[in-house]
C-alpha cells in the first residue's frame, strides 16, 4: 500500500513537472517569421509545373526579362502575390493543355497551391486563377 | 630503536587527543592540506580578484549562431550581404543583459514546414548561446528570403568552402 502511495507521488510529479526554460531555450524566445514575395511566387511555380493539364504560366514576356535581369535570380512570370493581413492573395495566368476540364483544373490548382502554401509557411491562401490560352 | 618508540608513542597521543576532541563534541582538526588551504585567503570583492565583467563582442553571437543555423535541416542557406553573413544582432541589445534579438535570413529548401523550422532554430540557437555565453536570447526572427531545390547545401558545401572554413574555423 505504501509503495504504491510512493509511486502515486511520483506519477504525480512527473506529470506536474514543468519544462524550465533551461531545459527548453525555446521558451520565452519571441520572433516573427515572415516571407519574401519571391518565396511564395516560387512556391505557386513549382507547383504549378506539377500538374498535369498545365502547359505553362502566361506572364508578360517584358515583365519576365526585366525581372531576371534585375532580380538576377528565378523570375517569376504570370504569378503575382499580393500580401494581406492574414492570408496571401495569388494572381496566376496559366496556358492550360487542350482537352482539359478548365473548372477542375482550377479547383486542382487552388487546392494544391493552399495546401502547400499552408504546410510550408502556415498561411492561408486565395488563388486567383485565369487562363490565358490554350495549348494545342 | 628509541626513536621508533618516540614516535611510535607521539602517534598514540595524537590518536587520543583527536579522539577525545572528537567525544567531547568538538570537530576534527584538519587535514595539514586542509589547512594550508584555508591559511591563503579565499579572493574577496575588496580585493578585486573576483569582481570584472565577461562581455561578447555580437560578431560571437554571430558566429554561434551562424554555426548552429548551418547544422539544422531544412536550412539551404544563410543569405545576407557580405558584411551580415545572414545573421544580425540586434543593435539595441548588443550588450545581452536583455537578451539577445538576432535577424535570420535563411533559404529553405523546398517542402519544408518553415513554422516547425523557425521553432528548431529558436530552440538551438537560444540552447546553443545560452550554453555558451551563459546569456538569454530575448527573440528570433525568421526571414525567409529564398526557396532551393532539396540537396542544394550538399552541392554548395562540395563547391565552395563552408561557413567555418570562410572564418578560419575548424568544425
Amino acid at each position: 500500500m505504501v509503495a504504491s502511495r510512493a509511486t502515486q507521488r511520483t506519477v504525480r510529479r512527473r506529470t506536474q513537472r514543468t519544462i524550465s526554460p533551461k531545459e527548453n531555450p525555446a521558451l520565452g524566445v519571441g520572433g516573427q517569421l515572415d516571407f519574401a514575395r519571391p518565396v511564395y511566387a516560387e512556391i505557386a511555380t513549382r507547383v504549378l509545373r506539377d500538374i498535369r493539364d498545365v502547359k505553362q504560366t502566361a506572364g508578360d514576356v517584358m515583365t519576365g526579362f526585366l525581372g531576371r535581369l534585375l532580380a538576377r535570380g528565378p523570375s517569376h512570370p504570370g504569378v503575382q502575390v499580393e500580401e494581406r493581413e492574414s492570408d496571401v492573395v495569388f494572381h496566376l495566368d496559366v496556358v492550360a493543355k487542350h482537352g482539359a476540364n478548365f473548372y477542375d483544373l482550377g479547383l486542382e490548382i487552388q487546392r494544391r497551391i493552399g495546401e502547400r502554401v499552408r504546410h510550408m509557411t502556415g498561411r492561408a491562401s486565395i488563388v486567383n486563377v485565369n487562363v490565358r490560352g490554350v495549348s494545342l | 630503536m628509541a626513536d621508533d618508540k618516540r614516535s611510535k608513542r607521539s602517534r598514540k597521543t595524537s590518536r587520543t587527543e583527536s579522539a577525545s576532541s572528537s567525544r567531547k563534541g568538538e570537530p576534527a582538526p584538519k587535514s595539514a592540506q586542509e589547512v594550508d588551504d584555508t591559511k591563503s585567503p579565499a579572493p574577496s570583492k575588496a580585493d578585486g580578484a573576483s569582481e570584472g565583467s565577461l562581455d561578447f563582442d555580437p560578431a560571437i553571437i554571430t558566429e554561434i549562431a551562424m554555426r548552429e543555423a548551418s547544422e539544422i535541416e531544412g536550412i539551404a542557406e544563410l543569405t545576407g550581404g557580405w558584411r551580415t553573413k545572414g545573421v544580425q544582432v540586434g543593435e539595441s541589445n548588443e550588450d545581452g543583459k536583455e537578451g539577445y534579438v538576432l535577424d535570420l535570413r535563411i533559404a529553405v529548401e523546398y517542402g519544408v514546414n518553415c513554422v516547425a523550422l523557425t521553432e528548431t532554430i529558436r530552440a538551438r540557437i537560444a540552447g546553443a548561446i545560452l550554453q555558451m555565453t551563459g546569456r538569454k536570447t530575448k527573440a528570433i526572427n525568421v526571414h525567409v528570403t529564398a526557396i532551393r531545390e532539396r540537396g542544394h547545401r550538399e552541392e554548395h558545401h562540395e563547391e565552395g568552402p563552408s561557413l567555418g572554413e570562410e572564418h578560419g574555423i575548424d568544425f
